[in-house]
């Protein structure tokens, strides 16, 4: 399978009054073509840090660093700003967790579906309008012609997610990055853009990357998963092998943690992983979840795991050396 | 948006009625007028001659619609002090505060918002310090002083323009620079303000991440949104430099609506008083509606209200 993202030891810093905050500390990720890769993991453990630095949207004062951050045979790093626009918006796109407050209240959606085709595509004004209206149409938009009139205000907030949705897909993208998606909307409307976002997936063959905290959504729509924890990926397989055979100890308390309807008893107790992230500013002394874990010995305070293949296969990787048996030197 | 226009002109005509109400009220509450008007040696007379010849033994309500109905016609009377109808007056001196106003906001506003954009694009860094710097001193300098600075330098020194008067275009240049300087600081302000809030919204991500140019993100995406507060903003300065201006005015001897307003003041020249309120309130008003207008052709979320 043809990859179209290649991510070597990807770190993003942000400057604070009280010292660096080290948002992500060294990933690396691999996207095919037209797969579905999910990163789960809980608030402040980077994941959208991740996708705002692929994206290129992090402010100026944040530093980016990777060893390679390749997109189709292109180092994104390298590129010209003017380049760099260029592959974002036409190549790349975004779909954000706001669809309130993700489009520009003072324009219409077809102004606001259109600009980037215009842009990249030089196409004249009737084509994108022509694509806009098929694309809203696909979304999942009634009255597709009568939406390019209007103005964000006059939809509800799943419509407008269709409507975003339609936007990232314009300029037939090869990869999206859908940024918790349908964290802000109803459960029922979250339910249908799920099923609108893998449908329009695999219709257009278009890689996505998607980030969220719901072991649930996950479950519904991956192909493989990499589960974050402060900053690193603490695993990543295949969604079924993850379900089947979790191995890091953050991975399993997050499964735990899901109740099962019919064998969770009402009124009992919901599980939950005791303790709290640690602080990202700074280094990080041993594995970030030693002081969470319970399968913790003493060596895991001071020595830093690194990501290991399991069963020897390098589709399911484990950052924990007691899952894996492995030690690598303090860093 | 044919609607909303409507509702707008509704609302504005009857803020204009109840001005028209106050403005005529304000001749009656300081006391009684034909005494006023007859000065203290008059005879008892003399004063009931004049309370009949200025209509004012006549009711209140039936001398509110006389004046009303002159007032539409814009007929305010006869001055009690210059010899001249109030109208008269009023035309002579109405263009040279509209003239000063329009260049004064048109110069603040082709300064306040190229700063503004600029200082928030640049936050934090020695231009955007520079910027609110420029800011600080108009709002703390006192118009009169900067005003007779400028025309030390300029009119005394340099003698590039002349130092008062209103005959040609050039007498206007100072007062319009002094009396912009003034009102450009909270312009600047609020458009730097708005921007750095609206940069920093979702969309503004969303315009990004489509890839467009940065200038598209500035100019289309952000400053629409930026610039709504700073319309309201100057249509009511421009509304208070029009009744306000009289410090620049007397500074710079133009004869203007401010100077003209405080000379009838003074002397006790109701009729003008009047008149000076009742036109600065109208024109109050209709900014006010023009400013609505601009927003709602803005900001498309303000037409249905």
């Amino acid at each position: 399978m043809k990859r179209i993202l290649d991510v070597k030891n990807l770190q993003v810093s942000l400057p604070t009054p009280n010292g660096n905050l080290r948002a992500v500390r060294g990933i690396d990720l691999q996207v095919n073509k037209g797969e579905m890769l999910c990163i789960v993991g809980e608030s402040g453990c980077g994941k959208s840090m991740t996708s705002m630095a692929l994206m290129g949207l992090l402010p100026k004062r944040a530093e980016v660093t990777a060893e390679a951050m390749h997109f189709d045979g292109m180092d994104l790093l390298s590129l010209s700003k003017k380049e760099r626009n260029q592959v974002r918006g036409m190549r790349m796109s975004m779909i954000f967790q706001e669809p309130m407050t993700s489009l520009n209240p003072s324009y219409t959606l077809g102004n606001q579906l259109c600009e980037g085709i215009i842009k990249h595509k030089k196409v004249s004004k009737d084509e994108a309008k022509k694509r806009a209206v098929y694309l809203l149409e696909r979304a999942g938009v009634p009255y597709p012609e009568k939406r390019l009139d209007q103005y964000p205000h006059q939809l509800s907030g799943g419509l407008r997610q269709r409507v975003m949705i339609a936007m990232a897909l314009m300029c037939e993208p090869d990869l999206i990055i859908a940024d918790e998606p349908t964290t802000a909307l109803d459960v029922t409307i979250q339910a249908q853009i799920l099923r609108l976002i893998r449908e329009l997936q695999q219709e257009f063959g278009t890689a996505v990357i998607f980030i969220t905290h719901d072991l649930g959504v996950v479950a519904r729509i991956a192909d493989r998963v990499a589960v974050m924890y402060a900053g690193q990926v603490v695993e990543t397989a295949s969604a079924q092998d993850l379900f089947a055979d979790p191995q890091h100890p953050y991975t399993k308390g997050l499964l735990n943690c899901i109740p099962i309807p019919g064998k969770t008893l009402p009124g009992s107790h919901l599980e939950s992983i005791p303790g709290v992230v640690p602080s990202l500013i700074g280094e990080l002394k041993g594995c970030a979840f030693e002081n969470r874990c319970n399968a913790s010995t003493g060596e895991c305070c001071y020595r830093s795991p690194s990501l290991e293949n399991h069963l020897g296969s390098a589709a399911h990787q484990v950052r924990c050396p007691i899952a894996t048996a492995s030690f690598q030197e303090a860093v | 948006m044919l609607v909303f226009i409507f509702r707008r002109l509704l609302v504005a005509f009857s803020v204009a009625i109840t001005v028209s109400v106050v403005s005529f009220m304000l001749l009656h509450l300081s006391g009684d007028l034909a005494i006023s008007i007859a000065g203290p040696e008059s005879t008892a007379a003399q004063v009931e001659q004049i309370r009949i010849d200025f209509g004012l033994d006549k009711p209140m309500v039936y001398q509110y619609f006389d004046w009303l109905w002159g007032a539409v016609q814009l007929d305010f009377g006869r001055s009690y002090y210059f010899q001249d109808t109030v109208m008269g007056l009023i035309s002579e001196r109405l263009p040279v505060t509209l003239t000063l106003g329009a260049l004064a906001l048109a110069l603040a506003t082709v300064i306040a918002i190229p700063l503004g954009v600029i200082a928030a694009i640049k936050q934090d860094t020695w231009i955007d310090r520079l910027a609110l710097t420029i800011a600080v001193i108009g709002q703390a300098m006192p118009s009169f002083w900067f005003a007779l600075t400028l025309i030390v330098i300029f009119a005394v020194n340099l003698q590039w323009l002349p130092a008062g008067g209103n005959e040609s275009w050039q007498h206007f240049v100072l007062p319009a620079i002094a009396l912009g300087y003034y009102a450009m600081p909270a312009m600047m302000r609020l458009t730097r303000t708005g921007m750095l809030e609206v940069l920093n919204s979702d969309y503004i991500r969303t315009a990004r991440s489509k890839g467009l140019n940065e200038s598209t993100v500035i100019f289309k995406h952000a400053l629409r949104n930026a610039v709504i507060p700073v319309v309201a903003l100057a249509a009511v300065e421009l509304g208070f430099m029009l009744g306000g201006s009289v410090v620049i005015e007397s500074v710079f001897s133009l004869k203007g609506l401010g100077q003209l307003g405080w000379d009838a003041i003074t002397r006790n020249d109701y009729p003008v008083v009047q008149a000076v309120v009742l036109i600065i309130a109208v024109f109050y008003i209709l900014l006010t509606f023009l400013a609505d207008v601009i927003n709602a052709m803005l900001d498309p979320r303000l037409r249905v209200r």
